[in-house]
C-alpha cells in the first residue's frame, strides 16, 4: 500500500506543482497575486469537458482547451492586472479577486454546481508497475509536468523573451531602461503562469470530478506551496508542490481526510511563524 | 545623549557602514556630512531601528537601543524627520499633529473615549502646541486640509513640526533644506537655532554647506561607511581627507 | 450630517410599520446582518488598510458557537457573550502572527483561514454534525419576551447593528482610531513617532471579529439552523461590494451600501449565480473606477471644491 500512496502522492504534487509554479511565476516578474489563478485551473478542466461533449476526442480537447485558458488568462490580465499595475497592492488583489468572482460563478450559471466527469479513454487504461497500479491518465499528468517545466526552462533561459523576463524579475526599472516593454513582458507572463494551471486542470480533470468551486481548493493548496516555498521562487513552489501532495497523499491513506487538507495549511502557518521568507529563500529562478 | 560604537551594518556583501563610532552630546547640533552613498541615512536607520546593525552598539541617553523596535525608540525620545517626506496625506493637518503627539502624554489610559473630559483637555493641549509651531513656520490656519494636498515645502515643515510634537531629546533631521527655496532656509535655520536654544539637541545630516557651517557646534564627515573626520566646522573645512572625498571622485 | 444620520435612524425604527410584506420584513433583518458585518470589516479595511478575508470565518464561529449553546438550553445572552468571546478568541489567535506579515501574505493566510474553518466545520462531525449543521436552534429570549416573529427579530438585530456602528463611531473617533488611520497612511511613519502599528492593528481586528461573531449569533437564531454554509465566500463577496462601493473609512458610506446591497439584488429576482457574477463585474468596476467608493467620490468633489476655493483666495 504504501508504494501506491507515494505513487498518487506523486501524480498529486505534480499537479500542485504546475499550480504553484504559475502563481508563484507571475508574483516574481509582478509582484501580484493572482487570486483568480485558481479559476484558470478550473476553466482548463471545463474546456476540456465542454470540447470533449460537443464531440471532440480527448486527445484534441486537451491542447484545445489549454489555449483557451491562456486566453482567459489574458482577458484576466488585461481587465485585472494590467490597469492596477501601478496602484498599491489591495487594488490588483482586488481586482483579481472580483475576476475570480465572474470566472466562478459565471461557470456555475452555465455549467451548474453539480459536480461532472470528463471522458478521457486514458483515464480506464490501467497500468501496472510492481505492486502499484496507474491509470494512463495519471502518467499523461505527470508527463505533462515534466514536459511544461522542461518547456518552461528553454523559454526562459534560451529565448529572447525569456531573458526579458528574467531581467524583469530582477528589477522592473532596470527593463525600461534595457528597452523592454514591460507590458508586453506582463501578458506572457501572467498567460503562461495561467496556461500551467489551465494544464493541470486538464490533465488532471478526467482523474477527479470537477466542480465550479475547484479553483478555490486548487488555489488554497497553491498558496499554502508558494508560502512555504517562497513567494516568487518556482523551483520552491516545484519541489514544494512535490513535496506538499505526497504528504498529503500519505496522511490520506493512513489518517482521516479532514488532518490531509491541514496538512498545506498547518505547514503554511508554520513557515510563516518559523520563517516568513519561506524555506528557500525568495529568489526568481525558472 | 547618544553613543555609538563600532557600528557596522552590510547588505549583499557591501559595507554601507564599518566601524563608526560617533557621539552627540546633550545640547549641541552636530553636523553630519558625506558624499552620497556614505552611509548616513543608514545611520539614520540604524539609530532608529529602521535597520538592525550587523555590529556595534547604540546607547541612548544610557540606554541600549541597539536593534530595537522603531517605535520604542520614539517614545524614548529619539526621532526622526525623514527625507522623503513623509505626512499622513489623507488625514488632515490637525489630525496628523495630533497623532504625532498622542503617544507621548503621561498616563492617557483613561483618556482613550472621545468625549471625556479628560480627552478634550489633552487633544486641547496638544492642538495649541502643534497651532503655534505652525504659527512659527507659517502653516497657522490650515488645520483641515489634508496633509497631502500641501506644497512639498509645506509638507516637509509639518513634518518637522509633527517629530517636534513628539517632545523629542534628540531630533535626527534628514536634509531638512533639500529642495526648499531660499526665504524657507533661512527661516528653517532659525527655527533649528531656536528649538537648539531651548534644550533640544540635533543631530543633522545636510549637504546645503552653508546651513552646515552656521548652525553646527561640530560635524562628522561619513565616506563609504567610515568616519573620516570629526571637529568644528572651520577644521573640516581644510581637512584634506574630506577634501579627497568630496572632490576626487 | 447629522440630520441625515437621525433620519435614517428614524426611517430605521419606523420600518416594520411601513413594510407590509414577510418578505421585505425578512429583508429588513437580513440588512441588519449585513449592517454589522460590513460596518466592521470597514473598520478593518477601510479605517486600518488592511485586506482581511476572514471575516466570514469569524461570523461562522460565532453562529456556531451561540447554537451549540442554544440547543444545550443556554439562554441567549449567553450565547452572544459565547459568540463574542469566541470569535474575539480566533480574531485574536489569527491576527497576531497575520498581522506580522507582507500584505500580500496576509490576504492569503485570512482567505486561508476562512476556508480551513469551513473544512474544520464539514468535517469535525462530532462537534458541528458536519454538512447537516445543527438545527432547531431554539428563539431567543430577552428581558422575559421570546423574539418569534420577524419584526421582533428585526428590532433585536437592529439593536445590535445601532450598538455595532455606535462603537465604530466611537473607535474611529479616539486616539486609538487616529491612530489606526495614521498606520494605514504609512506604518513607517506612524513608528517613527511612537505609534506601534501592530497594537492597534490588532485592537481593530479583534474588535471587528468579535462584531462579526455577535452578528452571527443573531443570525443562527433568526435561521433556527446553522451549517458550514455560513463560511461560503459568497459573503466575503456581497461584503466586498458593500465596503467598496460604500466608501472604505465611511462609516455612513458603508451603512447605505450595505442596505442597498441587501436589497437591490432580491429585487431583481436574478438567480443568485447571475446575481455574484453581477457582483463580481462591479467590484471590478469600482476598483479599476471608483476605488475609495462613492462616498469617497463625494469626498473627493467636496475636497477639489474646497481646494478651488483656497486657490482663488491666494
Amino acid at each position: 500500500m504504501l508504494e501506491q500512496h507515494l505513487v498518487n502522492g506523486v501524480i498529486l504534487g505534480a499537479g500542485y506543482a504546475l499550480i504553484a509554479v504559475g502563481l508563484t511565476l507571475v508574483y516574481g516578474i509582478l509582484e501580484v497575486v493572482n487570486f483568480a489563478h485558481g479559476e484558470l485551473y478550473m476553466v482548463g478542466a471545463y474546456a476540456a469537458l465542454s470540447l470533449t461533449l460537443a464531440g471532440a476526442p480527448y486527445g484534441w480537447a486537451a491542447p484545445a482547451a489549454v489555449l483557451a485558458v491562456g486566453a482567459v488568462g489574458w482577458v484576466a490580465y488585461r481587465c485585472a492586472i494590467r490597469p492596477t499595475l501601478g496602484r498599491p497592492y489591495e487594488a490588483a488583489i482586488l481586482a483579481t479577486l472580483a475576476v475570480s468572482i465572474i470566472v466562478q460563478n459565471g461557470a456555475r450559471l452555465i455549467w451548474t454546481a453539480t459536480p461532472r466527469e470528463v471522458p478521457s479513454p486514458l483515464a480506464y487504461q490501467v497500468v501496472e508497475i510492481g505492486t502499484v497500479a496507474v491509470t494512463s491518465q495519471q502518467l499523461l499528468v505527470l508527463g505533462v509536468a515534466v514536459a511544461a517545466f522542461g518547456g518552461l526552462h528553454l523559454l526562459i533561459f534560451h529565448t529572447r523573451m525569456g531573458r526579458a523576463v528574467r531581467a524583469c524579475a530582477q528589477s522592473r526599472d532596470g527593463c525600461l531602461m534595457v528597452g523592454v516593454d514591460v507590458r508586453r513582458v506582463a501578458a506572457v507572463t501572467v498567460v503562461i503562469g495561467g496556461a500551467l494551471a489551465g494544464l493541470a486542470g486538464v490533465a488532471m480533470a478526467p482523474v477527479y470530478n470537477i466542480s465550479p468551486t475547484m479553483g478555490t481548493g486548487a488555489v488554497f493548496k497553491a498558496f499554502a506551496v508558494v508560502i512555504i516555498g517562497g513567494m516568487g521562487n518556482v523551483l520552491g513552489a516545484a519541489a514544494v508542490g512535490l513535496a506538499l501532495g505526497l504528504l498529503e497523499s500519505l496522511v490520506g491513506g493512513y489518517f482521516t481526510l479532514t488532518a490531509r487538507d491541514a496538512v498545506g495549511f498547518l505547514g503554511m502557518i508554520g513557515v510563516l511563524l518559523l520563517r516568513p521568507q519561506g524555506l528557500f529563500a525568495r529568489r526568481v529562478r525558472a | 545623549m547618544l553613543e555609538v560604537r563600532g557600528l557596522g551594518r552590510a547588505f549583499l556583501g557591501v559595507a554601507a557602514l564599518r566601524a563608526v563610532d560617533l557621539t552627540v552630546r546633550p545640547g549641541e547640533i552636530l553636523g553630519l556630512i558625506g558624499p552620497n552613498g556614505s552611509g548616513k541615512t543608514t545611520l539614520f536607520d540604524c539609530l532608529t531601528g529602521m535597520q538592525r546593525p550587523d555590529a556595534g552598539r547604540i546607547t541612548f541617553r544610557g540606554q541600549d537601543i541597539t536593534g530595537g523596535r522603531p517605535d520604542e525608540i520614539a517614545r524614548l525620545g529619539l526621532v526622526r524627520v525623514f527625507q522623503n517626506v513623509r505626512v499622513f496625506g489623507r488625514l488632515s493637518v490637525r489630525e496628523n499633529l495630533l497623532a504625532s503627539g498622542q503617544e507621548h502624554r503621561e498616563r492617557m489610559r483613561w483618556a482613550r473615549l472621545p468625549g471625556l473630559p479628560r480627552l478634550a483637555r489633552a487633544e486641547r493641549a496638544d492642538l495649541e502646541r502643534g497651532a503655534s509651531l505652525l504659527a512659527r513656520v507659517g502653516l497657522a490656519g490650515r488645520l483641515d486640509v489634508p496633509a497631502g494636498l500641501l506644497s512639498y515645502g509645506q509638507q516637509k515643515l509639518l513634518a518637522t513640526a509633527m517629530a517636534l510634537m513628539t517632545r523629542p531629546r534628540l531630533l535626527l533631521l534628514d536634509e531638512p533644506v533639500a529642495g526648499v527655496n531660499p526665504s524657507t532656509i533661512e527661516m528653517v535655520k532659525a527655527w533649528i537655532r531656536e528649538l537648539n536654544a531651548g534644550g533640544l539637541t540635533v543631530l543633522l545630516i545636510e549637504h546645503n554647506v552653508e546651513v552646515v557651517t552656521e548652525l553646527c557646534g561640530r560635524i562628522a564627515v561619513l565616506d563609504a561607511g567610515e568616519k573620516i573626520a570629526e571637529g568644528p566646522p572651520e577644521a573640516i573645512r581644510q581637512d584634506a581627507r574630506v577634501l579627497e572625498a568630496y572632490l576626487g571622485r | 450630517m447629522r440630520w441625515l444620520a437621525g433620519l435614517a435612524l428614524g426611517a430605521a425604527v419606523a420600518a416594520p410599520f411601513v413594510l407590509s410584506s414577510d418578505y421585505a420584513l425578512h429583508l429588513a433583518v437580513m440588512a441588519c446582518v449585513y449592517l454589522i458585518l460590513a460596518s466592521s470589516l470597514n473598520l478593518v479595511m477601510g479605517h486600518g488598510g488592511l485586506l482581511s478575508l476572514a471575516h466570514p470565518a469569524f461570523f461562522g464561529a460565532g453562529a456556531y458557537a451561540a447554537a451549540l449553546l442554544a440547543i444545550r438550553g443556554a439562554p441567549f445572552l449567553a450565547g452572544l457573550a459565547a459568540a463574542l468571546a469566541l470569535a474575539a478568541a480566533a480574531g485574536a489567535a489569527v491576527g497576531l502572527p497575520a498581522l506580522r506579515l507582507s500584505r500580500h501574505a496576509f490576504v492569503m493566510v485570512t482567505l486561508s483561514v476562512t476556508l480551513l474553518f469551513q473544512i474544520l466545520a464539514l468535517n469535525w462531525t462530532t462537534v458541528t454534525r458536519g454538512p447537516m449543521g445543527i438545527p432547531g436552534i431554539p428563539l431567543p429570549a430577552l428581558l422575559g419576551v421570546t423574539i418569534a416573529t420577524k419584526t421582533q427579530f428585526y428590532y433585536l438585530m437592529l439593536a445590535l447593528a445601532l450598538a455595532c456602528i455606535a462603537s465604530v463611531v466611537v473607535v474611529t473617533r479616539s486616539p486609538a482610531g487616529r491612530a489606526l488611520m495614521a498606520v494605514r497612511e504609512s506604518d513607517v511613519l506612524a513608528a517613527a513617532l511612537g505609534i506601534n502599528p501592530l497594537r492597534y492593528r490588532l485592537q481593530a481586528f479583534v474588535i471587528a471579529a468579535a462584531w462579526a461573531g455577535a452578528a452571527g449569533a443573531g443570525y443562527a437564531h433568526y435561521i433556527s439552523i446553522v451549517d458550514p454554509s455560513v463560511f461560503d465566500f459568497y459573503w466575503m463577496e456581497s461584503l466586498l461590494v458593500m465596503v467598496i462601493l460604500g466608501g472604505p473609512g465611511s462609516v455612513a458610506g458603508v451603512a447605505a451600501a450595505a442596505v442597498v446591497f441587501t436589497a437591490v439584488p432580491e429585487w431583481l429576482r436574478v438567480s443568485q449565480d447571475l446575481r455574484m457574477v453581477l457582483y463580481g463585474a462591479i467590484l471590478l468596476a469600482a476598483i479599476l473606477f471608483l476605488p475609495e467608493g462613492l462616498s469617497g467620490w463625494l469626498a473627493a468633489r467636496r475636497t477639489a471644491r474646497a481646494l478651488r476655493a483656497e486657490q482663488a483666495r491666494a
